[in-house]
């Protein structure tokens, strides 16, 4: 066969490893190891899968087409689970539907936003989204208003603008 | 190596297919279009693979391919749904590169919000009807299906990143 679809020993860890991730990501979920943030659940999930696998890795010995072929496994699997788990904990557009479903009634677009923030106005929202900004140091706040940052923030409004035209999408 | 050199190749005509496929009008999701022709471009360069190298290891090839597919959906989804990256490149568009919460909220937070419930309308999760919106059947299921998710998970989805974040910066 042209193609050898075995796995290495390294790589059988790696794919072991990605199956440990949402495995450990479960357990902390729940009682009695249970993560209280989901974001800091995730951090220790991810954090607790690639000690494991770096363990693994030093006793396998790969060579480097293994140990990089075992580590892309790993960062895709890490990659692809943060994706799946920010859409689960903080995906907009379910959260509203979860709103939706939660008032049992129908809703204006207004009753919908204070369904979504439970009872905050929507202004709470921005805030919310804004912290991610001010966390990274991408944006910060002076005199009542949000500027962004010269360097960090201008560099990332750069590369978001630039995918967005390599993607198509209107800027 | 030249497994290595595969999973790349296979790649890039990922990226290809995908850059001119979401240029093109059709029904079907842009995520949907990132996975079928990262599953096509994988096979079909599996399958040119065969004809030109005489024998290689599968992983290899796999990792790097995954790797690069699942980064490239990672960017464009930042760009293409993220609230606070959008907020960003209002910020780099705004004069002094700076607005006021107010104008963040009722400018870009309030129509992302109503460009949701369009979404959420045309996928059928939900209605208008003269006293507002309301859940349909469907968006009921999905709701009941989502909240059972977040159940295993162990999330209470609020669908903010958390009061840690969504305190103001001091000025």
């Amino acid at each position: 066969m042209p193609i050898d679809f075995v796995p290495s020993l390294p790589v059988s860890l790696s794919l072991g490893a990605c199956v440990f991730l949402p495995a450990s990501l479960l357990a902390l979920s729940h009682r009695p190891l249970k993560v209280i943030s989901p974001a800091r659940r995730f951090v220790m999930a991810a954090a607790l899968t690639w000690l494991a696998w770096f363990a693994a890795m030093i006793a396998a010995a790969p060579d480097w087409v293994e140990a990089v072929t075992s580590g892309l496994l790993l960062a895709t699997a890490t990659l692809a689970g943060f994706t799946l788990w920010t859409l689960i904990a903080w995906g907009f557009t379910l959260t509203m539907l979860l709103a939706l479903n939660r008032a049992g009634r129908s809703l204006s677009v207004e009753e919908w936003a204070l369904a979504y923030t439970r009872g905050k106005p929507l202004d709470a929202f921005t805030r919310d989204r804004l912290g991610v900004l001010l966390k990274l140091g991408l944006a910060e706040i002076r005199g009542g208003e949000v500027t962004m940052t010269p360097n960090c923030g201008r560099a990332f409004a750069r590369v978001a603008v630039l995918l967005r035209k390599l993607f198509g999408l209107p800027i | 190596m030249t497994a290595l050199l595969i999973g790349l190749l296979c790649f890039a005509a990922h990226v290809g297919v995908t850059l001119v496929w979401l240029r093109l009008p059709g029904r079907m999701s842009p995520v949907a279009r990132h996975a079928v022709s990262a599953l096509a471009t994988h096979i079909l360069g599996l399958v040119i693979a065969v004809y030109l190298v005489e024998e290689f290891a599968y992983w290899p090839a796999a990792a790097v391919n995954a790797f690069g597919v699942v980064c490239c959906l990672f960017a464009f989804s930042a760009v293409y749904k993220s609230v606070s990256l959008r907020v960003l490149t209002e910020l780099a568009r705004a004069p002094g590169r700076s607005l006021a919460m107010e104008t963040i909220t009722a400018e870009h937070v309030q129509p992302e919000f109503e460009a949701r419930i369009s979404v959420l309308v045309k996928m059928g999760c939900a209605a208008e009807t003269p006293e507002g919106f309301v859940a349909t059947a469907k968006g009921k299921d999905a709701a009941s299906r989502i909240q059972a998710v977040q159940g295993v998970c162990g999330i209470n989805a609020s669908g903010l990143y958390g009061a840690e974040l969504a305190k103001p910066a001091s000025d």
